[in-house]
Parts: structure tokens; sequence; C-alpha cells
């Protein structure tokens, strides 16, 4: 496939839970991306996977011109993405890796949720896509909370430690302005792209693994005039609720019972039914400190 | 089959890897579930019960029973 031009092919290279991450790409835009959207990672594998590397490379070709897309994204030499649009290739480029780093973190317990921490005390807010997770998170991050995830959660079996997984935040523009993202804030890096808005928690706002303390299952609802509600609610359902959102239970089985037991017996559990955002927050943070 | 149960709090957990499932019960139900080892019939198992809790017995019989028949249509138990 030949490239575009004879610029000089760039190579990067990174590693996420001791994971090694290399890229060669020619495409400008992706300069050092690696290394912004890795750097709060954690360094360290605490279970050595063997082995294990991912490769990808990121092109520009000659193919626009011909009508075709010039830019394509291979993972270990296997063509996996091709677009015309190039500001579409940081987001794959990202979607692509994290999900090959998961798959070589299946020793960790894997949950569909949301992160953050404050003082030292970790809370995790499980839901399917839709339930006001990534809404939440954000919020939570303009309170001073820190970010460790608005997506997933890895519980160390043993330690029941949560690790950070703090992958960047895609808001639609339409959120961007619930959430009053039009300019910068400290630590946080709000950029601006064609479709949506890219949240990055920068500058130490990204926790360390932290054990979690509260386990809060937001539901959003259209209202926003209706108020937030904080309703405790038994350790045996917060169970079954993180069942369903767990992203690696098969693996695991009885093993994940025993896991999610010990996990839950420190914590305290609730559903959230959130209303105004701010009021939202607010609360979560009132319950936080009068604990 | 391959059944578990763990306590969780004051909650009871049964895991059936053969299914993949999990279920939540209360304390009574957890008693009920360990008294299903097949050495006990559902009249003692409401012996059982009484023993632990303040309960009339006719209530006591009534919640063994139905307790009884929610682990059978669930395959927990063989009827």
């Amino acid at each position: 496939m030949p490239l575009k031009s004879l610029m000089e092919i760039e190579q990067q290279e990174c590693e996420p839970f001791g994971i090694k991450v290399h890229l060669k790409t020619n495409v400008k835009s992706l300069a050092n991306s690696l290394s912004s959207l890795y750097a709060d990672f954690p360094k360290e594998n605490h279970r050595n996977p063997g082995d294990c590397s991912l490769d990808y490379s990121v092109l520009e070709t000659e193919n626009g011109h011909r009508g075709k897309s010039p830019f394509v994204i291979f993972e270990d030499k296997r063509q996996v993405y091709k677009t015309k649009d190039e500001e579409m290739l940081l987001p794959y480029l990202e979607w692509f890796i994290n999900g090959a780093l998961l798959k070589r973190l299946d020793h960790l317990y894997q949950i569909h949720t949301g992160m953050v921490s404050k003082n030292g005390t970790g809370m995790i807010l499980p839901g399917p896509s839709g339930s006001g997770k990534t809404t939440l998170v954000i919020g939570l991050l303009k309170k001073g909370f820190r970010y460790l995830s608005d997506e997933i959660s890895l519980i160390d079996p043993e330690t029941l430690k949560i690790y950070p997984f703090p992958r960047s935040i895609f808001v639609s523009k339409k959120s961007a302005k619930v959430l009053s993202l039009s300019d910068h804030e400290a630590n946080i890096l709000i950029r601006e792209r064609k479709y949506n808005i890219e949240v990055r928690a920068n500058n130490g706002l990204v926790g360390d693994p932290v054990r979690a303390k509260y386990v809060i299952f937001p539901t959003y609802t259209r209202s926003s005039s209706r108020k937030p509600r904080l309703t405790a609610i038994s350790k045996g359902t917060a169970l079954i609720k993180i069942l369903r959102s767990s992203l690696n239970f098969p693996s695991y089985g009885q093993k994940g019972i025993d896991t999610l037991i010990r996990f839950l017996e420190k914590t305290e559990c609730f559903t959230l039914r959130m209303g105004d955002l701010k009021e939202t927050v607010d609360l979560l943070s009132a319950h936080l400190e009068k604990h | 089959m391959d059944i578990v149960y763990r306590e969780l709090g004051d909650e009871g957990i049964l895991y059936d890897s053969g299914t993949s499932t999990a279920h939540v019960m209360n304390a009574t139900s957890g008693l009920i579930w360990n008294c299903c080892d097949g050495r006990h019939d559902a009249r003692e198992i409401t012996e059982e019960v009484l023993r632990r809790y303040k309960v009339e017995r006719k209530v006591a019989q009534s919640d063994v029973e139905q307790t009884l028949n929610q682990f059978k249509k669930l395959q927990l138990i063989r009827g």
C-alpha cells in the first residue's frame, strides 16, 4: 500500500499495566498520541500475563487520491479499520488498544462502571450505557474527585483494590452544554472535535488504585427537575446488579462470586436517581463527607 | 448440580455454576437452603425455623413450603 508522502514514520511506545504498546504512524495529528493517552495508566502489571506486546500502525496512504479511504489502522499487521476522516483515527486507535489491553488483563475482575475517588475512598458507579455514568463522573471531577474511569473498573481479586483505567471520555456536544464544558478547566483537558467533546483528566487528577467504599447505581431520568435521591440497597441486590455489568464473569464463575462478596463486604450500596447534575454531585459529596 | 451458598451481610447468595445464575435470599431462606441436605424433610426444616425464629407454626410451615417450591421451580433442588 503506497504511503501518501515520504514523511518519516514516527515510532511510539508506552507501557500501560506493563504491557508494551508500539505504534508506527505517518499521520501528523497522531504525534505523541500514545504518551498522551496512556500517561496516567498504571505502570505495573502485578501478574505478568507473559511476553505480550501490542503492535499498531496507523498510516495515511495514497488511496485518498483515488477516492478511497486514505487512513488505515493495523493491529498486529491485520487491517482493522479504514476511514476518510482523520479525526476518527485517535478514538478508534484508543478503542482497539483498550480492547486488547482488557483481553490481556483477564486476571483482574472487570466491571462496566464509572469510578472516582476522594481522599483515598473509592466510589464505583456501575450501570449500562445511558444510565448517566459518564455525566456523573465528569460532574464529580469538577467537584474535586479523582478520575479512575468512566467505563471500566478492574478489581484485583487478591487485594480487592480497584485499578484505574483512565481512558479518554467522549461526550456529545449536547451533553457538553449540560456539563458546561465549553472552556478549559483546571486539570481537565477539553478538546472540541467534529462529533463530540473529548475530556481528559490530567495533571495529577487521575487517582491511584483504591478500595471502594461506595457502590452507587445511577439512573438517569429525563426530568432533571426531580430532586436526586440516594436509596440504600442490600449488598445481595448490589451483587446481582454488578453481575449484570460484569465483563469477564464467565472466565471467573464461582471465583467471581467469591471476589464480589469480599469486595462488597466493606461497601455501602445505593441506587441513585439523578436529577440536576449539580444537585446530584452535591448530594454525593455531602454523603461522602458525612460518612 | 454444583451449587454453592455464601453469606453476605444478613443475606445469602446461591450460585449455580451449571446455569451460571445467582440468587439472593433472606436469612430465613438461607436457613432453609442449608437444611436441604437430603437428611431433613419439610417437617424437620419447619422445626429448625421455629427453633431459630419467634414465629407461629402455621407461618413457618407456609414459609418453608413456599421456599421449597421456589427452590424446585428454580431447579435448585429435586422434589
